[in-house]
């Protein structure tokens, strides 16, 4: 059964005026959208086929060697997770513990805000910035390269932030802080956040 | 009486041939490539909006970030085994340059080096330029004899521009062998074939062999007019590309040279504050005309 994209959890216009409905048609409609069908192309038939989404990403990585699948086996878990880190009228603060762990790992959440937006700003070309948990509740901020994913390590990511242009250009052109500052304090939903990090320190 | 006066005069000479030779060291700096070409001037192929982002700020911050690199480096002792006046040989010897000066050069002064032979080989649409027949005779025998004839040359650099996964750049380039002297690769994010192989990066084909044409495939370079559809914005490139230009660095490809990144068109003398040169190696007209006014002065006085 080929796989297919879950539905974006909000309207096409829904985050803006902080991420244009324009770029939410490109971003989802056609990259999110081509990412799965050229997946789908590529694994039909195999026993890829068969897996979750997770387990063909973490297949076709191949250990280090990517296999033509994983860039968008990659990408098409990227983006349903990035989507389902926003919400409309979202930003603001985590709470609970959650908020404990930011602190206790950053020692602040401005801290964290600025190592965060640090690696998006030095993810040179491509990629994403993560907020990655362990099971002890630890945090961490990494970045990746184009459609790598801290799943590859074995980690459990609880937040990212897309960093290719095609996420940000329409709206802001080459001012990807702009872009990473108005994520941060506009567009993060901290319950989505939570909840994975609830899930990463069962 | 006269004694003081020919110390003056001495003091005189001196600093006039002292900030002369000052000006003249301190032009002959990377900068960017003047445009031969107004900014809206490849419309409708390349949007303007593309354009004045493209060359004026994402163009304009790779100069930046290298020259203050540089700057920093030199400033604290480092040092180069290349001129910072000469962003070819930089990029060429990366390998070569401390850490981290050497990241900050292959994404900065690669973004430098490889925007400039982008922009330069660009054109008006429907000037003669970018017609096939503008294609020198040797780069026409050497495109036939490595791919058959320009069409399947460009088509399979259109291809291989339309793979490219994330940012990077799509290239024709010289290799120097001459069984098979031009061939097609591609670059992540600002790598260039000249680089080398880099540790940790995709094996380059036909690495360090030198780009005669590239085409930028990082978003930014088609999202504004075209949205995602790479391909549109690959068919709109060869109805800019300028065939003489590219014809040139074939030309200097082949003869050993570093390939011209200075302006199209050569300026009159002007006062120093007006640098000319991008990449090469030479100080630039400006300051020979600098120097030369300082000899005038030192016979003047005499």
């Amino acid at each position: 059964m080929p796989f297919t994209l879950p539905p974006l959890p909000y309207a096409m216009d829904a985050l803006e005026p902080h991420m244009s409905k324009r770029t939410l048609e490109f971003h989802y409609g056609k990259h999110h959208q081509a990412y799965l069908d050229n997946m789908n192309k590529q694994i039909a038939g195999s026993e890829l086929e068969a897996k979750t989404l997770e387990g063909v990403v973490l297949s076709s990585w191949n250990n280090g060697s990517p296999t033509p699948v994983f860039n968008n086996a990659a990408q098409v878990w990227n983006h349903t997770f990035f989507w389902e880190n926003m919400k409309p009228n979202g930003g603001g603060a985590p709470s609970g513990k959650l908020a404990d762990a930011i602190n206790a790992s950053f020692g602040s959440l401005d801290e964290f805000k600025a190592q965060f937006k640090n690696a998006g700003a030095t993810q040179f070309g491509s990629g994403w910035a993560w907020l990655v948990a362990d099971k002890a509740g630890k945090l961490t901020v990494e970045k990746t390269p184009n459609a790598v994913t801290p799943l590859v390590e074995g980690k459990t990511p609880i937040l990212t932030m897309d960093v290719w242009e095609h996420a940000y250009y329409l709206d802001v052109q080459n001012r990807r802080p702009d872009y990473m500052n108005t994520f941060v304090e506009k567009l993060i939903d901290w319950e989505a956040v939570a909840k994975r990090f609830e899930v990463a320190t069962a | 009486m006269a004694r003081k006066i020919s110390y003056m005069n001495l003091f005189v000479i001196v600093a006039a041939a002292a900030s002369a030779l000052l000006a003249c060291s301190a032009q002959a700096q990377i900068q960017q490539v003047a445009l031969p070409y107004a900014l809206d001037a490849l419309e409708p192929e390349i949007d303007n909006a593309t354009m004045n982002f493209h060359y004026g700020t994402h163009y304009a911050t790779y100069v930046n970030n290298t020259l203050a690199a540089l700057k920093n480096a030199t400033d604290s002792g480092v040092r180069l085994p290349v001129a910072t006046s000469n962003l070819t040989a930089l990029i060429s010897s990366i390998k070569r340059l401390p850490s981290p000066l050497n990241t900050t050069i292959r994404n900065q002064g690669g973004g430098a080096w490889n925007h400039a032979l982008y922009f330069k080989h660009l054109t008006p649409p429907g000037s003669p330029a970018t017609q096939s027949t503008a294609i020198s005779a040797p780069l026409r025998d050497a495109i036939n004899a490595n791919f058959g004839s320009v069409d399947n040359m460009t088509a399979a650099l259109s291809a291989a521009a339309g793979k490219v996964f994330g940012s990077g750049w799509a290239w024709l380039c010289y290799t120097g062998n001459s069984s098979a002297d031009l061939a097609i690769t591609t670059t992540p994010n600002q790598d260039n074939p000249l680089m080398g192989q880099l540790p940790g990066a995709p094996a380059v084909s036909a690495v360090g062999c030198t780009p005669i044409l590239g085409i930028d495939v990082w978003e930014h370079a088609y999202y504004l007019k075209h949205g995602p559809k790479r391909p549109a914005y690959l068919e709109a490139f060869w109805k800019v590309l300028n065939w003489q230009q590219v014809s040139k660095n074939y030309d200097s490809a082949v003869q050993g040279l570093e390939l011209d990144l200075s302006e199209a068109a050569p300026r009159a003398l002007e006062a120093p504050s007006k640098a000319v040169s991008a990449g090469s190696s030479s100080s630039g007209s400006a300051g020979f005309g600098a120097m030369a006014a300082a000899a005038a002065a030192l016979l003047a006085l005499v």
